[in-house]
């Protein structure tokens, strides 16, 4: 068992050397995103309507026409692994001036805009109405960052002008499913699938203030120095009861959340039933990680935070009801004035692909019901996904005589249905399964990377 | 000696009340041991119940509360500490005499479950007027926990709705399974506040709008200073039975299990020496995974307690860089290595050095108790008629207070709130 098991590492390890080497030959490429500072709204829970300025990430990579959603946060921007330069364009749709940063790294327009000797900007700014500014970032580092306003600060990022940046080391061992989410955060780093969340608040009075033009200097609203906030959002979202919860778990068992506070407050964000390793913190690796179920998480600050399903130790209600939440333990899980819990509250729900009630992080069979979770040769492919009875992980030519010899002398590996007998049922299967990777596997993580493994013509 | 200089000159007749309740609170800490052991509940089987009461403030305010009453018994602020062993099957029955449901959360218990109630958010509830629900964990990992309700959260740890809990590890004297956690006095500082307008709020049965909370108190242990410095277990405060004076001798370790229990962060500054820092959330700091070692633990003097958290640390007086002899020797005494720089040629050697004490003078004496006049603050002297009766055994004494400067007051009144003093006793 333990000698397959290997085997799969290995070869997991060496595709992802092939994949990686286009990487490490090719000149680092520079990663665009075009931007469009607006305005919209948001309902709150209780039904308020709350003006909002946030970005919408441009469609067509250019501003000819206004297209994309405006989102608050803005659109998560994602910078490919290998790429040591960011450069984005901004457009300035709202009738003030606003620019971007992002905190944490050196940008190259980071220049204060200074109007009659006072700082406006910590950075050039777009024009309002319509004004266009490019920013670059040339020697990016990567890690977890918020992007948002240089302009005004105090009213413009309460406004709704932020929005999480990831930027992933350059791919080194890792084995994750493509497409997955996975990655290598840092350096040994690495995760199956993260989550952002990206904590912010919403004083309603400024927002009325500002979009009704009652706010600034001799105006009913002088300043932000009354701050209260009345809404406590998650990724723009007030926890309401009876939200769905957030799917997480789907393509392993290594869980990234990378913690990102663009509000105004420190909070402390409390993780039920696991403890994370917090191994990173605005973008630095720490030295030493450390076990917590609790963040002081203040403003402006990120975090990165790994936690393991470990299925053997999962925590047994978790492991029951397949939930656990994510909630702020300063009191901001209300909803103004609304009765109950609400704000930042997030609720998970383990993947069950399948539905056969074990999450997909503990599944020896993704996408197959396999409740009795049998795996006769112990390879972590359960029995009903695994017909590579010779263990070279692809079900070919090379399995049909075991599978003869299986049928004949009865041999349990075979029944892949575990009707006790085999029989035409796992012929069946076997035809079905014919040149197939076995599983996927939840418990083997790179059970997908076998396919790759296999498309590349390694098996 | 910093610290009194600056309370003095920002205070008078407040600060000679605190002082003397300290004193007598020595007096009465003199007349019997130091007490080592945190003060709660023990065993593997505990009843609570959620119910209203009242507690006091410093000032003589009336509160009302909810809180968690240990079985049978009167609610109090915080919830009856639970002390129990590494390894134990520890269950929790929680009846429910409040109006609306409630339930516990176990932050950093990862196997907990429940029989009875209903599901709720972060743990399963006890239905209002009657309802209860049972709770059991495995106590698996040594530390300073906390708990408190996952019920309508932001209202009931405002409420009071909290408690702490304590995993001991099967090694005595120690915070977890290190010999480098070893302490000689355990000390709990449970944090919290109160905004007395959600608490009339509530009583009323007003509906309560949480994002308006403004705290007017702030609570060591359920009290504000200077009860925090009366002993456990008053009989004047009935709801609120833990102390928060800190009592050791030269060179002992104390440890502090700090507990944000309420909804705040609080810089707690322990003066007199810098504490390290060993665990956080009940983990231990260590130097690189797997390996058990409170090496990686930071020294600091002032400690950001946070909401929902926990941290242990490790606080000792010693000579080191005081210049002075803490520990009572005469320099013809045997150095003692273990306790004090024995190399002469050493700059901060202060073996027999006592420490040198100026009586004050007359028109300061009216809180003149403190002064002892005994050798551990330095040379005998003759005190005044009257004086330093009060601190029979002669204690040194640092503050350890919030340094968020208005978590000093009772309802803006000076000082009070999140403040207690450590009072270093001389050796033997």
């Amino acid at each position: 068992m333990s000698q397959s098991f290997n085997l799969r590492l290995l070869m997991c390890l060496a595709v992802a050397g092939i994949l990686a080497l286009p990487l490490f030959g090719r000149e680092a490429a520079a990663a665009e995103y075009w931007l469009r500072a607006d305005t919209t709204s948001m309902t709150m829970p209780g039904g308020e309507s709350v003006s909002m300025w946030g970005y919408a990430e441009d469609l067509d990579s250019d501003f000819a026409t206004v297209d994309g959603t405006v989102s608050v946060p803005g659109p998560e921007i994602q910078v490919p692994t290998g790429d040591s330069e960011l450069i984005i364009h901004l457009k300035n749709n709202l009738d003030v001036p606003t620019s971007l940063m992002i905190m944490g790294q050196a940008s190259d327009s980071m220049v204060p805009t200074y109007e009659g000797g006072r700082v406006m900007s910590f950075s050039a700014e777009a024009a309002a109405g319509g004004g266009e500014a490019t920013y670059t970032w040339s020697n990016l580092r990567p890690g977890t960052y918020l992007y948002g306003t240089a302009t005004n600060p105090a009213v413009q990022v309460q406004m709704g002008l932020y929005g999480a940046l990831i930027a992933d080391v350059v791919p080194g061992v890792y084995c994750g499913p493509v497409g997955s989410g996975g990655g290598e955060a840092y350096p040994g780093i690495v995760y199956d699938e993260d989550i952002v969340l990206l904590f912010s608040e919403i004083d309603p009075a400024l927002h009325a203030a500002v979009a009704g033009g009652t706010y600034g200097p001799g105006q009913a609203m002088t300043s932000t120095i009354g701050y209260a906030p009345k809404y406590f959002l998650i990724n723009g979202k007030a926890y309401a009861t009876g939200d769905t919860p957030v799917e997480i778990g789907t393509n392993g068992s290594r869980l990234m959340l990378r913690f990102l506070n663009a509000g105004l407050r420190t909070l402390v964000p409390v993780i039920q039933g696991f403890f994370m390793n917090v191994v990173a913190e605005d973008g630095f690796p720490v030295r030493h990680p450390h076990a917590q179920y609790s963040l002081m998480l203040p403003a402006g600050k990120t975090f990165d935070s790994i936690f393991t399903l470990d299925c053997a130790e999962l925590p047994e209600p978790i492991l029951s009801t397949g939930e656990f939440a994510v909630f702020e333990r300063r009191g901001s899980v209300t909803n103004s004035s609304n009765p109950g819990t609400g704000g930042m509250f997030i609720k998970f729900a383990l993947t069950d692909g399948d539905g056969e009630s074990i999450a997909n992080a503990c599944d020896n069979c993704l996408n197959v019901a396999n409740l009795a979770q049998v795996d006769t040769d112990g390879d972590l492919f359960g029995n009903v996904c695994d017909a590579d009875l010779n263990n070279d992980l692809f079900v070919d030519f090379g399995d049909v005589t075991p599978m003869i010899r299986g049928f004949i002398w009865q041999d349990p590996v075979a029944d892949f249905n575990s009707d006790g007998s085999v029989n035409f049922g796992d012929v069946q299967i076997f035809i079905d399964s014919y040149s197939k990777a076995p599983g996927p596997s939840g418990l083997l993580m790179n059970s997908t990377s076998v396919s790759r493994a296999n498309s590349l013509g390694l098996n | 000696m910093r610290t009194k200089t600056n309370i003095v000159s920002r205070c008078d007749s407040g600060l000679r009340k605190v002082l003397f309740l300290a004193l007598i609170v020595a007096g009465i800490a003199v007349a019997g041991a130091v007490n080592a052991a945190v003060v709660g509940v023990t065993g593997t089987n505990f009843q609570l119940t959620a119910k209203a009461g009242y507690i006091q403030g410093g000032d003589g305010a009336t509160i009302y509360m909810w809180g968690y009453a240990p079985d049978g018994g009167t609610m109090q602020i915080p919830g009856p500490t639970l002390i129990v062993n590494e390894g134990e099957v520890i269950t929790v029955t929680l009846s429910n005499d409040l109006n609306e449901p409630v339930s516990i959360f176990f932050p950093g218990q990862t196997d907990v479950t429940a029989t009875g109630g209903s599901p709720g958010l972060l743990a399963q509830e006890a239905a209002a007027s009657g309802g209860s629900v049972v709770y059991e964990f495995t106590a698996s990992a040594p530390g300073t926990y906390q708990y408190h309700s996952g019920s309508n959260t932001a209202l009931h740890v405002e409420m009071g709705l909290v408690g702490a809990l304590i995993v001991n590890p099967a090694t005595a004297g120690q915070a977890y399974d290190d010999p480098k956690t070893a302490f000689d006095e355990e000390y709990l500082f449970v944090f919290s506040e109160i905004d007395p307008a959600i608490h009339e709020a509530a009583e009323a049965g007003l509906p309560v709008d949480m994002t308006t909370r403004d705290p007017k108190y702030w609570l060591l242990n359920g009290r504000t200073a200077p009860d925090c410095l009366f002993p456990d277990g008053i009989p004047w405060l009935p709801s609120q039975p833990y102390g928060a004076l800190a009592i050791t001798y030269p060179g002992h370790n104390v440890l502090i299990r700090a507990v944000g229990a309420g909804s705040d962060i609080h810089p707690m500054h322990y003066h007199g020496a810098n504490y390290r820092v060993i665990a956080r959330d009940g983990r231990m700091h260590e130097s690189e995974p797997g390996v058990s070692g409170a090496d990686a633990g930071e020294e600091d003097n002032t400690m950001n307690i946070a909401a929902g958290q926990t941290i242990d640390a490790i606080w000792t007086w010693t000579n080191d860089e005081l210049g002075w002899d803490v520990f009572g020797h005469s320099p013809s005494d045997p150095c003692e290595s273990t306790k004090e720089i024995c190399d002469t040629n050493n700059p901060l050697y202060a073996h027999g050095k006592p420490l040198p004490v100026a009586l004050p003078q007359q028109q300061f004496m009216t809180f003149g108790g403190f002064w002892s006049g005994s050798p551990f603050l330095g040379e005998e002297d003759v005190m005044p008629p009257g004086e330093g009766g009060l601190n029979v055994a002669g204690g040194f004494f640092h503050i350890w207070h919030s340094h968020t400067e208005k978590e000093l007051c009772n309802y803006d009144i000076f000082p009070g709130g999140i403040l207690t003093f450590v009072i270093v006793l001389p050796p033997n």
